[in-house]
């Protein structure tokens, strides 16, 4: 929330805060893309990312919860729970550096994992489908980064 | 009030407005009378305008802008004349400059230090200066209202009243509503007559220090100034120097103070500047306090006692306390609701991915180990389940036959599918029948499962007593086998014999400096992690326990049939009383020009691999040639991208997997590999190896040259004869045998690659393993026929799935059974002649193939579900 946005100043609260990934696939193309990611099933208490670990995926989070955590292992923190259906991970998806949080089940669950390699499979079999999928992570990134930017120069 | 509970900021246009519009304006009038009056006093009357201006009204102020500070706001006479010409519609309404926007409040900080300061010098003594001042003030908020829009001209700017409203009315317990601004215009920047509650704390949590900063300065140096503005002496007496030395020697005091707490005590910004501000009142009041009462007396004509300072102090103490408090918890509100509403998030529509094949609902299998799980799902084998939870797993094969990955089943063996001929022969080899299964050929089909990838010995069942035997080589007087060769033939052969005979000498001869490793893999050790140790696939242990003498890194260099021995390289003989040829086959180098020249390699052994990767490294090698087509120069392709190597295929026939696939499943493979970033070119071979030192370029029959720093050969195998030609045995293609693996020596047998078996498929590590068996049950005198292993050719590559077996052919009878549309990512086509399948091609995504392994594996009659193949119905596979 904006304490000072102005009525009429014409400055539009620039931040859209909910996407939702790929709204227009279909069921089957989803079956499709199935086929060359991996789905993985997730007990309370398994880590799905560990913070420091270098691993290329992002996740859709298809049941379940998870909380993320931060900090060392003796002073760990939860800063947020993040609830099925999200989206997570794509950062290290692009830039392939160490992550820099821990994804702990809270619950048993389910997810998918895209990691770069299911995703070069991916174009290989369904060109148009991965390219839908990269143009809706840039959208996802654009957003994140304009959130950011609107708390670091609100 | 309701507001507030949904809005703990509200805005003043979410503010009500409890009073009417004409109230306040009777209000602003009879104030402006009120200092019409005060000003005629302190002309004509300086004595009671100076008592009632200086002693009265003006410090009221601070408790007013404490409680509520919105009502001075509306009533203050500066206000009215800056908003006059807005009101009438005379304003020049020109935007403040952001540069102003950000200074005014250090201007009007500044401006209140000095013009306070200059009231012991001149107004709380010369009638005419103070008139100056009030007038003067007057004047400029009307000027910076003609010229200025909204109220940025005074009143949230330059006001030198403002700064003190801001910091004693930070937190106000009473908010009223903004009664000047019909629409607001966005004039100012974090406006305290928009968001009087939350303009103090955006401002002093404002990203630009600077301009937080100047808050900061103003409530540190407050109570400084206020106690040394009451302790002056007369300047007038003293001097100027030693009255503003006091004054910033104050001020420059507290602002060290308020920094030094700052560094000792954990609290924000605003709690600080909340302190320091109510500080400042407090001390204040502590200084006027009776001056307001005694004046007030004075007037009315009594006395006031004493000790009234106290109870005016404390009560002043409660308010500023009240304040902190109320302000403290809005902070904590301030803090949550800055943040722009809430986190981005991205959604994805469940139902639709669940729909899609991501369900959650079955059983789980589990590593032990590592607690991750992946469902139980009877279409999939385990191996691709581990795979699929980023788990990693060894594997050759993909069949069941060489033995890369056993798991051990804690829990749910019961669960599992049952094991074929294939997987149990391997687990026997293996010592682990009934205890472990082979991960690529079984798949968790009645319930939940529980897996240890690592096989810990100690963990597993008791193996099955071995059954009272008689020991044939005691029996036969067969005493001494040697075994040239440690791959997969030579291995189980070694297993074989010794299952027969406990008694009898094994001495194998291997060339390679290796354990006995998983030969189909060794294309992974170009890239990831693997390490040949992970490629081994008998525990180290096992040769001791089996009394298997191994002879590594060494040659057998001759045979003498005569002597019935075989020479090492090393000069020593090994005797036999029968001996095993299991030398395999080497990769076929094409006899072209330049073929000799550092970086043309084969793909066979681990030395091979070790060697291109030292290359690729040590010349920094950015792009590759693999000269076939077939599994392996695919395989080998992909192995050589995945370390970023531009490869390109070159391939003799005019289609991909030629002997293996129809044109449409190599045209989706062919575009499969494409995508990925390989090259193919078909119908071409290589005519020339270009390069100084080393190779530089490929040169192809077809004219055109590729740049490569790599060349590897995968254009065929030949087997390693010479030691069997030599020795003067039948050599065909292979050393030929009979039914019973012997060759034209009663005494020497030969298995796997190096064999040829007439009439049967050569070159696959299923063969090798099968004629072991034969051959070391011929030795002993025993005759069992030789099954040949499933010839399902299957490509180990990740991302797709290839899969071809026999023949394709349906001129000699048989139905034929295709995917009626034709598409670009999925083939499958199938010959079926008597009820069992003759010839299959599965070309498609991963899971494409899954069924048609098993059907094969199973030689299942598929009679009953023909006709739900000729409806497409492929699922129909896994049920025979
Ligand atoms: C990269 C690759 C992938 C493959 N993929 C598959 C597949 O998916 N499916 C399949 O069925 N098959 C596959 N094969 C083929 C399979 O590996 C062979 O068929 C199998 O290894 C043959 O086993 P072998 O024991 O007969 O011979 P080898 O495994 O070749 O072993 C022979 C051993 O004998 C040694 N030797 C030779 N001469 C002498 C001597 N004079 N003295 C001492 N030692 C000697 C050699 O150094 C070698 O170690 C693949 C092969 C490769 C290279
Ligand atoms: S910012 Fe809006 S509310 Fe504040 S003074 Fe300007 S016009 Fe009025
Ligand atoms: S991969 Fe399973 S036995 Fe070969």
């Amino acid at each position: 929330m904006a304490f000072f946005d102005y009525p009429g100043s014409g400055v539009p609260n620039p931040v859209e805060t909910e996407i939702t990934f790929l709204a227009d696939l279909s069921e089957a193309e989803w079956a499709r893309i199935l086929k060359v990611v991996e789905t993985r099933q997730f007990r309370a208490g398994e880590n799905l990312i560990q913070s420091g670990d270098q691993d290329d995926a992002f996740y859709l989070l298809t049941s379940g919860e998870v909380d993320v955590l931060i900090g060392s292992e003796e002073d760990e923190r939860i800063i947020t729970t993040i609830a099925e259906g999200s989206v997570f991970g794509e950062i290290a998806f692009f830039d392939q550096e160490a992550r820099t949080a821990t994804i702990r089940a809270r619950s048993r669950g389910s997810a998918v994992r895209i990691t770069r390699e299911n995703f070069e499979t991916l174009a290989a079999w369904e060109p148009g489908i991965a390219r839908r999928m990269l143009v809706e992570l840039g959208r996802i990134l654009a957003m994140r980064l304009r959130w950011t930017l609107s708390i670091a120069f609100n | 009030m309701s507001e507030f509970v949904e809005k703990p900021f509200p805005s003043y246009l979410e503010m009500p407005s409890r009073l009417p519009a004409w109230f306040w304006w009777a209000f602003r009038i009879a104030t402006i009378g009120v200092m019409l009056v005060v000003a005629w006093l302190i002309a004509t009357k300086p004595e009671i305008g100076f008592a009632v201006f200086w002693k009265v009204l003006i410090p009221s102020l601070p408790l007013l802008f404490a409680l509520a500070p919105g009502i001075w706001r509306q009533i203050c006479p500066m206000a009215l004349a800056n908003q006059l010409p807005r009101t009438f519609g005379f304003s020049q309404d020109w935007t403040l400059p952001v540069r102003f926007k950000n200074l005014a409040y250090f201007v009007s900080v500044l401006a209140f230090f000095f013009l306070v300061s200059l009231r012991h010098v001149y107004f709380n003594k010369e009638p005419a200066a103070l008139l100056i001042l009030i007038f003067g003030a007057l004047g400029l908020a009307l000027l910076g209202g003609l010229l200025f829009k909204g109220r940025s001209g005074w009143c949230g700017t330059f006001c030198p009243l403002a700064p003190i409203q801001k910091a004693y009315g930070h937190a106000p317990l009473f908010t009223v509503r903004n009664g000047y601004c019909p629409t607001c215009v966005g004039c100012q920047k974090n406006c305290y007559d928009f968001n009087p509650r939350a303009a103090f704390m955006s401002d002093l949590t404002d990203n630009d220090l600077w301009y937080a900063g100047h808050k900061k300065f103003f409530v540190a140096g407050l109570p400084g100034f206020a106690i040394a503005f009451f302790t002056a002496d007369d300047p007038n007496q003293t001097g100027l120097a030693p009255y503003y030395l006091h004054l910033t020697g104050w001020i420059i005091t507290t602002l060290g103070l308020y920094m030094a707490a700052r560094i000792f005590i954990r609290v924000s910004d605003y709690a600080a500047a909340a302190v320091s501000a109510m500080a400042a009142l407090v001390i204040f009041y502590w200084f006027t306090a009776d001056g307001i009462v005694s004046t007030v007396a004075q007037m009315l004509g009594m006395t006031s006692p004493s000790w009234i300072k106290y109870p005016i102090v404390a009560t002043i103490a409660l308010v500023a306390v009240r304040v902190l408090v109320n302000g403290i918890r809005a902070e904590k509100d301030f803090l949550t609701f800055k943040a722009p509403s809430g986190e981005p998030r991205v959604r994805v529509q469940v139902d639709a991915v669940r729909a899609g094949g991501a369900d959650a609902t079955g059983d789980l299998v589990t590593d032990r180990a590592s607690g991750r799980s992946f469902a139980a799902d009877p279409g999939r084998t385990l191996l691709d389940g581990i795979e699929s939870a980023g788990l990693t797993q060894d594997f050759g094969c993909r069949m069941g036959m060489c033995g890369a990955d056993p798991i051990a089943i804690v829990e749910g063996m019961e669960n599992l599918s049952p094991p074929n001929d294939d997987e149990l022969a391997t687990l026997r080899r293996l010592g682990l029948e009934g205890r472990a299964r082979m991960a690529c050929v079984c798949n968790a089909a009645a319930g939940p499962v529980t897996i240890d990838l690592e096989i810990d010995p100690n963990e597993l069942p008791e193996p099955p007593p071995p059954a009272d035997q008689v020991d044939l080589g005691e029996e036969t007087g067969i005493q001494r086998v040697v075994i040239i060769g440690n791959g997969t033939s030579g291995m189980a052969a070694a297993d074989e014999i010794r299952r027969m005979s406990t008694s009898c000498k094994i001495d194998v001869v291997a060339r390679e400096n290796h354990l006995f490793y998983n030969r189909m893999a060794v294309g992974r050790l170009l890239y990831g992690r693997t390490g040949l140790e992970d490629l081994y696939l008998m525990a180290p242990d096992w040769y001791e326990k089996h009394d298997i003498t191994m002879w590594l890194n060494t040659q057998a260099t001759a045979i003498d049939r005569e002597a019935c021995q075989v020479t090492l390289g090393t000069g020593e003989t090994l005797p036999y009383d029968r001996l095993v040829l299991a030398m395999g086959s080497s990769a076929f180098v094409p006899p072209a020009e330049g073929a000799d020249l550092p970086g043309c390699f084969v793909l066979r052994e681990a030395a091979d691999v070790q060697a291109i990767r030292a290359h690729r490294q040590e010349h920094g090698v950015e792009r590759a040639v693999v000269l076939g087509g077939g599994v392996l120069g695919i395989e080998a392709a992909d192995a050589l991208r995945r370390v970023n190597l531009k490869t390109t295929i070159v391939h003799r026939s005019d289609s991909l997997m030629n002997r293996e696939l129809d044109e449409r499943g190599a045209a989706i493979l062919r575009h499969f590999l494409e995508e990925l970033g390989v090259d193919v070119v078909t119908g071409a071979s290589v005519a020339a190896i270009k390069g100084n030192s080393r190779v530089e370029a490929i040169e192809l029959t077809n004219g055109e040259t590729l740049p490569a720093g790599i060349f590897v050969s995968c254009a065929g195998v030949s087997a390693n004869t010479d030691l069997a030609g030599a020795a003067g045995l039948t050599v065909g293609r292979g050393v030929v045998v009979d039914a019973q693996m012997k060759t034209s020596d009663d005494k020497i047998f030969a298995v796997g690659d190096v064999a040829e078996l007439p009439g049967e498929v050569r070159g696959l590590w299923g063969v090798g393993t099968s004629q072991a068996a034969v051959a070391a049950a011929a030795m002993f005198g025993k005759e069992i026929a030789y099954k040949a292993p499933s010839t399902l050719v299957s490509l180990k590559m990740d991302g797709i799935d290839v899969k071809g077996f026999g023949s394709l052919e349906t001129e000699k009878g048989g139905e034929e059974i295709m995917d009626a549309v034709e598409s670009d990512t999925l083939h499958r086509r199938i010959v079926i002649d008597n009820g069992q399948i003759k010839g299959a091609v599965f070309v498609g995504p991963p899971g494409s193939g899954k069924h048609i392994t098993q059907a094969v594996q199973k030689q299942a009659d598929v009679t009953g579900i023909v006709d739900r193949l000729r409806k497409g119905d492929w699922d129909a596979l896994s049920e025979v």
